[in-house]
């Protein structure tokens, strides 16, 4: 297939490399950061955008464990808060291309012929817009915000899911135990949806939780061009697109803990993701 | 495309027919693959040109959005965009203009399209280019020098760092590289893009350097597998035991089997570039392509946004196309009718 996303390479063998530690480091920081959005307003010691011209550009302190932005703005507290869209955004996006990926791959696998012809063209045109090129349209199009650049990637990200799934349902329908429900008298779409699919689910989980990595990069990515989540509410990219001009003064931390978290997390999320796909078994691999 | 692999697939037949065959197989592949790309293309467009038919209402006032809807302005809009014509003849007279390099007019600068896009055209064919240029080269040192070392501690080290690379997103590598290169250290500048050829280059390391750190990473990691693996291979070490200098079997037989997935992932990176160089613009406050696409988005020019998406889906899908044409040509075992190697 001559069209694969570029951007989803860089990610691809990147988990931490001591499987055993690395798992538990990563599941348990990512448990951790989920705890932080689901109470976020409980746990995060100051208000998010509360404005505190006196203590601007604070390094850490015992108020301000990791110090404030330029407008005096705790740190810590926006990270928290950040935290909710960073992993509120993927989480739907990933939910969504799956759905989506999962009923057409199944729907071109199963039938083959014509109709299997014509959504792979439909998937190989999605395939040639790039992932946050297809949001920043939606953005030229409905205005900025979650809404219109999670819409977006779903579109964008179904081909993946749906070339894995039409791939591994393709496969899946010459096996013996196919042609053994047939026999038996189930109906097609019974056999499809009831006996193939849990088949495949292992599969496509693993790269769902794969691209969970990208698309988080891509919308912090997004929010850093100005044309994601917008400025008073906080999300690790506006905060990395703000903490620019302290940066320039010599004060670091307000784009350098956004930027470390991303990573983070995205690490770890591929690291789990690894660990799935071994688990799983992965095809394609 | 899944049947001209199958084509490509079938055993050759046996005899003085051959070559020809071969060479109309090749023909004919060369060809599919042209004209899935037209086709391709064809598609996006009329997805980019009537996308703007899914936000619902009046699309004067989509068009104008932001601005005082004044009747010279509407009147201005509507001729430009022939919007009293119907939908198709409307997108015939955009493609039909695009051909011939004609995007419309930019509604924030009042000017051709065609002219704002050719001004932003060199900062950001300057920072592809020079990103290329430091992705082929790191990358291509780093992956070989793993592979020659493979199995050593140095060998781990570099797989270990490009790991590390591979996690930077490239607004994170442009922060990082600001706070070290710019601001502690001095040695380089962290905006703009200076005044004449020099000083553009100049400008442009760090930005440059941002943008391909992930990329070197993963050229880095395929040219190592790659290597690796033709190590392996008899006939590597049949050319050992021939008595061929080491560095003639490292360029001549392990390097040289080794391009076909390195081409392969350089022409999807290069693709990946165009979209991450909006991000890298951003960061230094370069005024290419990719910051013009941001600026039109921000201050609702949408023609601009159109022709911006247009061109860049266009070149994502050329350079791709590009790639698996150039393949069989770059490696004959690839071409059609010689099956399996």
């Amino acid at each position: 297939m001559s069209i694969q996303a570029a951007s989803r390479l860089p990610l691809k063998h990147l988990s931490l490399k001591n499987r055993r530690w690395g798992l538990i480091f990563s599941t348990s920081f990512l448990a951790l950061i989920l705890l932080a959005a689901v109470l976020a307003p409980l746990i995060a010691p100051y208000p998010p955008a509360t404005v505190d011209l006196l203590r601007v550009n604070s390094g850490p302190t015992a108020q301000h464990w990791l110090g404030t932005d330029a407008l005096g703005r705790d740190i810590f507290s926006r990270m928290i808060h950040g935290s909710r869209t960073a992993l509120a955004g993927p989480a739907f996006v990933v939910l969504l291309s799956t759905i989506l990926g999962l009923l057409c791959g199944l729907w071109a696998g199963w039938s083959g012929g014509r109709i299997d012809a014509v959504i792979s063209r439909a998937f190989d045109i999605v395939l040639a817009f790039p992932a946050l090129l297809l949001a920043i349209l939606a953005v030229a199009l409905f205005g900025k915000g979650l809404i219109a650049p999670v819409l977006a990637m779903s579109i964008a990200y179904t081909p993946y899911i749906g070339r894995l799934t039409r791939q591994l349902v393709a496969t899946e329908k010459n096996r013996q135990y196919v042609s053994a429900y047939a026999v038996q008298g189930f109906s097609a779409p019974w056999i499809a949806t009831r006996a193939v699919m849990p088949n495949v689910l292992g599969v496509v989980g693993s790269q769902t939780t794969q691209n969970f990595g990208y698309v988080l990069v891509e919308l912090a990515a997004l929010s850093f061009l100005g044309l994601g989540i917008q400025a008073p509410q906080a999300d690790w990219g506006n905060m990395i697109n703000e903490g620019q001009s302290a940066l320039v003064s010599g004060n670091f931390l307000p784009a350098l803990i956004p930027s470390v978290a991303v990573v983070l997390v995205v690490v770890a999320v591929n690291t789990v993701g690894g660990w799935l796909s071994d688990k799983l078994g992965d095809p394609f691999a | 495309m899944a049947q001209s692999n199958l084509a490509a697939a079938t055993p050759p037949a046996p005899g003085a027919a051959k070559a020809p065959r071969q060479a109309a197989t090749a023909l004919k592949l060369a060809a599919g693959k042209i004209g899935a790309f037209l086709f391709t293309v064809f598609v996006s467009s009329v997805i980019v040109f009537f996308s703007r038919w899914l936000v619902p209402g009046d699309p004067i006032n989509f068009l104008l959005r932001g601005r005082s809807p004044n009747p010279e302005a509407i009147a201005e809009v509507t001729a430009i965009y022939g919007l009293d014509r119907p939908p198709l003849e409307q997108y015939w007279n955009w493609i039909t203009g695009v051909v011939q390099g004609d995007f419309g007019r930019s509604l924030q600068y009042r000017q051709d399209v065609t002219e704002v896009i050719l001004g932003r055209l060199p900062v950001t064919l300057g920072l592809v280019v020079m990103a290329g240029v430091m992705i082929a080269i790191l990358g291509l040192a780093a992956g070989i020098a793993a592979s020659l070392l493979r199995g050593t501690f140095a060998d781990r080290a570099i797989v270990a760092s490009m790991s590390g690379l591979a996690a930077i997103p490239s607004f994170v590598g442009a922060i990082v590289l600001i706070a070290i290169f710019a601001v502690q250290l001095g040695l380089f500048p962290s905006f703009g893009s200076g005044n004449g050829f020099a000083d553009m280059l100049y400008h442009l390391v760090l930005p440059s350097l941002a943008l391909a750190l992930s990329f070197i990473a993963v050229v880095g990691r395929v040219t190592r597998s790659a290597m690796v693996e033709q190590f392996a291979r008899e006939h590597v070490e049949v050319a050992r035991s021939r008595g061929i200098t080491p560095v003639a079997v490292v360029i001549r037989h392990v390097l040289r089997n080794a391009t076909g997935p390195i081409l392969t992932v350089s022409g999807l990176l290069v693709a990946g570039l165009l979209v991450s160089s909006a991000i890298v613009e951003q960061a230094f406050g370069l005024a290419g392509l990719g910051s013009l696409l941001v600026s039109s988005v921000d201050r609702l020019d949408f023609p601009v946004v159109q022709a911006i998406v247009l061109i860049v889906v266009t070149a994502f899908v050329a350079i791709n196309t590009l790639v698996d044409l150039l393949g069989p040509v770059i490696d004959p075992r690839l071409k059609a009718g010689e099956g399996a190697r």
